[in-house]
């Protein structure tokens, strides 16, 4: 197909042409140019001719790109215009879309509009006819106003009726409540006839009224009906049931028959209206009082709260009390603090002396014991210690008696060649020899002989030790009350030399505690293996045993022994040094506290009552013997109230395997004197019996005193703690303490100090075992705090409801009385 | 007769007693930690250095009664099993080779430490458990736990309260069981704990007023616990430094002046009243006194001769020993007569040997079974029968007569 069919825009058609006569020119030049086509004869021509084409065609070309140009420009504003256009309809389009679906909604809401079910369409009126029939004026109306009228006929009409259904359901209620009312009355009348027939049936008890007010109605009573009834006769008793029969009689022929049962008091009032149209109203709505109570009903819940009060009283109380209280034994409180007071016994010590005079006659012999005790007693000024001074008479049966309480016996013995009387005591008898010339027998007339004055001179001596030993025991058991005492024990002290008061006290500090029984335990320590044994059963029976048989009234002693192998030095004691001028090695006495190793040697104390007394026999090693106390060369000393320590060196250097009886002897016999020392006897004089008597004596003071102050102790405490327990077995402990006292100071008295001994060693085992009774702790103080705390949360529930049972029926009683008496 | 002393008396009296009460013969400690449980570990750790100072000063320990609630050197959360320290530089193991405890675990209690101070003990318990004071001891009394106002709680489960603890000790002034008492307690609100006391001749003294606490002064992280309570950390540190042997003339004036709130963080309280002489008398006592043991050693001179020395005492008793020999002698000759007698009818031939290889007598001892009650057992189970029998009489008859009426 040629271009010119498709190119049919009369704006192209030039283009199409020029183009044409361009393709023309085209071809012309390329003719001149052909070198075959020898057209032109020299090539300056053709040159020529060539560029003139050219020239043209150029032009022509030029044309054509403006054309071209041209045309482009127009088909540029040519589709802008297309798309203007289409915009346009686009946008128009659109709204035609709108607007068709605004129509359809439109139609779609007028559709529900229209098919809306409305309440008033199905509201359940009267049918129009009627309601025309009913209201013709409406007739002309339209329908919107004929509605409305139609609704409001239709609501007035409503009101009316629920008006009345109101009123109709009022009534009924009304009937509800006097039909049960009269039920009631029905019900209740069953049981008044019941007994009212029961009543009538025992006359003479009971009185019914029967009122009949009227035969013929009379029409003033017509309109109000109103009864009262009075029935409290006076002269009825008050507890009977009285009876008032009413019966009214309406003009309607209906019968109200309205009873009322009373008991004593009155009285109950009741209006009954009767109304023509037969409705009924209650007009006193008061509510009723409980029925009473029956007597049986009153009668039990007394019991029930007697019951419980009874548990409570007779069960729970007792249990509570029993459970609470702590028991105490009764204690003759004063009779004790009498006995600590020293006001019930004052100790003495009449020491009876036996004044034996084998060569003189009996009438010299008198004279010279009257004259000594004379001024025995001018010398004395304590007087609780005291001797008597008896001339011995052959009476063998007295002198049996009497020999067990001699404290002494002196003999007078005629020696001549004498100048001076001498004494000599005797080691193993309580036995003073007096030695005199003859010359020196007093005269009888004389008053103040000088042999008198020696012998009281001798033996206010021998007793300077244990007198100021007592007075120190009796004035220190009487510092509390001393200032108020007039008993001057310490009168004597005063007298004392320092000396001696130096050696009391020290006596008083390495002494052992008292005790019944004491525990010896006698161990031989050894740094290496030897010795390894010792006779110590024959030891402890050859030295210790006559000592402890001498103890024996005093004290019970048992004995132990160890040996201890290997038993070194503490690592803080201070080791022993060589001495070269004693050629021994050294221990300083103030490191010898130290010397006991009491960490590692087993020296614990022994099991049982009683303390231990502990004697360490310690054996060196070779090595470091002979080993001796530093400056005294003394191998021996005491710890106060512990023991002693005896250290052994083998004589000959050698160590030894075993310890025989005779290596033993001396530092057993060392033991010994350590034992006398710690239990406490007296340092003079040296007669070894005559020291263990005073220690008797010594010992019966202290112990009296001791159990004395306990029992004053144990009152104390028992005044003092009202709520630590005493049992029984106090009270007993107590009764033998104070009775064994008693006979103690009785002995005392008659100078029967061996006696006076057994006694107080009784009653201080019995005030000691009084005092640390085991039952007598506790938990003893409880604050009253503590008491209400536990006490409250247990008893308040409980307790609240019972006391307030037992108050009302407390109030009942009263009013039931005061009303019995008002009658 | 000594009518004209009477008036002499008192003033004799009381210079006498002055000289004699004024010294004390002997020492005793009571160390009562009261707190059980890892995390009291302190409080034990309190007791075992009072307890080493105490014993480094002199007190032996029977006379130290020890009460230790619970074991923190056996432990299992102990790192250092076996041993107790109360610094945390573990310079000093507290619990040691020599330690004896004498009141252990659930045996601490108020009763028993009640029943200690009082003594009222059963018969068989042993010597070490017992306080064996008497008028001439002076006893240190130091406690520690956890405490408040008037109370020191035991073991989490109880509590001591001041009027039991003044009670026991007014118990013990009694029965005249101290010289003089000093009672230290280391807890919270201390010092009412001795507010109630009233016997005499106690000088008390505690870590804290009403209303503070008493606080540890430190923790040593490997054990995990504190260590130590600052009050006693600083009497100890007083007791350390200053009160070096038991010749150490310190004074409580001088420990109580030590105090120093700031470092305590509460504050100290000492009651001087009760002590005869108040505090200037009281502050004059020396430290070891209390914490020290008084043992004059009594050397015996062999070349002494004052009466009661030993040389004379061993004269005395050589002689009572010959005394008995011979008297032992003639009671052997009497009795071998009388066996040789009986050795007529049946031969004991050994029975001389033996005689004759120990001249004295041995004590021969009947060991049999012993019967332990008094009581015959034949009565015992009549009554049973009887009151079995009676029990199924009631039964029968009940029976009887409950089913008669049905």
């Amino acid at each position: 197909m040629a271009i010119r069919d498709i190119v049919v825009n009369p704006s192209l058609l030039p283009v199409l042409s020029l183009s044409a006569e361009t393709r023309e020119q085209c071809m012309q030049l390329l003719a001149v140019l052909d070198p075959s086509a020898d057209s032109y004869s020299d090539s300056e021509e053709r040159a020529l001719a060539a560029s003139k084409e050219q020239k043209q065609l150029f032009a022509l070309l030029a044309r054509l790109r403006g054309l071209n140009r041209d045309a482009i420009l127009r088909v540029r504003d040519t589709k802008q215009a297309t798309a203007e256009a289409r915009q346009e309809i686009d946008r128009l389009h659109l709204q035609l879309q709108n607007l068709y679906y605004e129509q359809r909604h439109l139609t779609g809401e007028i559709a529900a509009c229209e098919s809306y079910d409305h309440k008033y369409l199905a509201l359940p009126l009267i049918p129009l006819e009627e309601f025309l029939s009913l209201h013709p004026e409406h007739r002309e109306s339209d329908e919107h106003d004929l509605m409305i009228a139609r609704i409001n006929h239709e609501h007035a009409e409503r009101e009316k009726l629920e008006q009345a259904r109101q009123e109709l359901l009022k009534r009924k209620q009304a009937l509800i409540a006097e039909n049960n009312k009269r039920k009631e009355d029905l019900a209740s009348l069953d049981q008044d006839l019941e007994r009212f027939i029961d009543v009538s049936l025992c006359p003479g008890e009971f009185r019914a009224m029967l009122l009949t007010p009227g035969r013929p109605p009379s029409p003033s009573r017509r309109s109000s009906k109103r009864t009262c009834i009075n029935s409290n006769n006076s002269n009825s008793p008050p507890t009977l049931p009285h009876l008032v029969l009413y019966q009214v009689t309406s003009p309607s022929s209906k019968h109200v028959l309205v009873m009322i049962a009373k008991n004593e008091d009155l009285s109950s009032l009741q209006t009954v209206d009767t109304h023509p149209d037969y409705t009924m109203n209650v007009s006193t709505p008061s509510p009723r009082p409980p029925p009473p109570e029956k007597p049986e009903a009153i009668r039990t819940r007394f019991k029930v709260i007697a019951a419980f009060w009874a548990v409570i009283v007779f069960l729970g109380f007792p249990i509570w009390w029993k459970t609470t209280s702590i028991y105490r034994a009764s204690l003759p409180v004063p009779e004790m603090i009498d006995w600590a007071d020293g006001k019930t016994c004052r100790p003495v010590f009449p020491l009876k002396i036996r004044v034996e005079t084998p060569h003189l006659p009996d009438a010299e012999a008198q004279h010279l014991v009257w004259t000594t005790q004379h001024t025995l007693d001018d010398l004395n000024e304590f007087s609780a210690h005291h001797l008597r001074l008896k001339l011995s008479n052959d009476n063998a049966d007295e002198q049996l008696d009497e020999l067990a309480d001699t404290a002494l016996t002196v003999r007078l013995l005629p020696q001549d060649d004498l100048i001076n009387p001498k004494s000599e005591l005797q080691h193993d008898t309580t036995q003073l020899d007096v030695f005199y010339s003859p010359s020196q027998i007093p005269p009888l007339s004389s008053s103040n002989p000088p042999l008198s004055a020696y012998v009281a001179g001798e033996l206010q001596q021998l007793f300077t030790e244990e007198k100021a030993i007592i007075a120190q025991i009796l004035s220190n058991s009487h510092a509390a009350s001393a200032t108020a005492n007039s008993q001057p024990p310490s009168a004597m002290l005063s007298s004392v030399s320092p000396q001696l008061a130096e050696s009391i006290a020290k006596r008083l500090r390495r002494s052992m505690k008292y005790a019944d029984t004491y525990h010896l335990a006698f161990s031989l320590f050894t740094p290496g293996t030897e010795p390894s044994s010792w006779d110590i059963q024959a030891a402890v029976h050859d030295y210790i045993t006559p000592l402890l048989q001498a103890f024996s009234p005093i004290s019970n002693f048992t004995v132990d022994t160890q040996v201890q192998l290997y038993a070194t030095f503490a690592p803080t004691a201070p080791a022993p040094e060589y001495d070269q001028g004693h050629a021994a090695w050294t221990l300083k006495p103030e490191d010898l506290s130290a010397f006991i190793n009491a960490a590692e040697w087993p020296l614990s104390p022994s099991i049982g009552p009683g303390p231990t007394i502990n004697f360490i026999l310690y054996v060196p090693d070779a090595a470091q013997s002979p080993l001796v106390v530093k400056d005294s060369i003394a191998t021996s000393w005491v710890v106060p109230q512990w023991g002693g320590v005896v250290l052994l060196n083998p004589s000959n250097g050698t160590q030894l395997r075993h310890l025989s009886r005779g290596s033993l002897q001396a530092p057993f016999l060392t033991f010994s004197h350590q034992l006398l020392t710690l239990l406490g006897a007296p340092s003079t004089p040296a007669a070894l019996p005559f020291r263990l008597q005073t220690l008797t004596r010594i010992r019966a003071a202290s112990l009296l005193l001791s159990a004395s102050s306990t029992m004053g102790s144990l009152a104390r405490l028992t005044e003092s703690l009202p709520s630590i327990p005493i049992p029984a077995t106090v009270a007993a402990s107590v009764a033998t303490t104070l009775s064994h006292l008693t006979s103690a100071c009785e002995h005392l008295r008659r100078g029967r100090f061996q006696a006076a001994l057994a006694d107080a060693r009784i009653a201080e085992t019995e005030a000691e075992r009084s005092f640390f009774e085991k039952s007598m702790v506790g938990q003893m103080y409880f604050p009253d705090e503590h008491k209400v705390a536990v006490y409250l949360p247990l008893l308040g529930p409980i307790g609240v409801p019972l006391i307030v049972g037992l108050l009302k029926e407390v109030k009942k009683a009263i009013a039931l009385r005061k009303a019995r008496k008002a009658n | 007769m000594y009518s004209g002393l009477v008036w002499a008396l008192p003033f004799v009296l009381l210079l006498f007693t002055i000289s004699v009460t004024s010294e004390h013969t002997s020492n005793w400690a009571v160390l009562v930690s009261t707190s059980r449980f890892w995390f009291n570990y302190r409080h034990l750790a309190n007791v075992l250095s009072l307890y080493r100072t105490v014993k480094r000063l002199g007190i032996p320990d029977s006379q130290i009664i020890l009460m230790l609630p619970d074991d923190m050197a056996c432990n299992p959360r102990n790192a250092f099993p076996g041993t107790v320290y109360s610094n945390a530089d573990r310079a000093v193991d507290l619990y040691g080779d020599n330690i004896e405890v004498d009141y252990r675990g659930y045996e601490v209690t108020v009763e028993n430490f009640i029943r200690l101070l009082t003594d009222r003990l059963d018969e068989d318990v042993p010597r070490s458990k017992r306080l064996g004071s008497d008028a001439g001891s002076n006893v240190l009394v130091y406690m520690t736990g956890h405490g408040g106002d008037q109370f020191l709680k035991f073991q989490d489960s109880e509590e001591i309260g001041a009027w039991d603890l003044a009670d026991a000790f007014g118990q013990m002034w009694e029965k005249k069981r101290y010289h003089e008492l000093l009672f230290m307690i280391d807890t919270c609100q201390a010092n009412t704990m001795y507010t109630h006391f009233y016997s005499p001749n106690i000088i008390a003294t505690g870590s804290s007023a009403l209303d503070q606490s008493s606080y540890s002064h430190h923790a040593d992280s490997d054990v995990g616990v504190a260590v130590i309570d600052r009050w006693t950390y600083y009497v100890l540190e007083f007791l350390e430094t200053q009160v070096t042997s038991a010749n150490s003339k310190q004074t409580l004036g001088d420990l109580f002046d030590s105090y120093d709130e700031s470092k305590i963080h509460s504050q100290p309280g000492v009651r001087w009243d009760l002590f005869p002489g108040g505090e200037q008398e009281g502050r004059l006592r020396t430290v070891v006194d209390f914490f020290g043991n008084v043992q004059n050693v009594e050397v015996e001179n062999v070349n002494a001769t004052e009466p009661g020395s030993l040389k004379e005492d061993l004269i005395e008793i050589a002689r009572l020993v010959e005394k008995w020999r011979t008297h032992d002698r003639d009671m052997f000759a009497g009795h071998n007569d009388s066996l040789l007698q009986e050795g007529a009818t049946v031969s004991r031939p050994e029975s001389d040997m033996h005689h004759q290889v120990f001249p004295h007598h041995t004590v021969k001892m009947k060991v049999g079974p012993a019967r332990m009650t008094e009581e015959s057992t034949w009565e015992k189970r009549f009554i049973g029968l009887t009151v079995l029998g009676a029990c199924a009489a009631v039964w029968l008859g009940g029976s009887v007569l409950g089913a008669s009426p049905a």
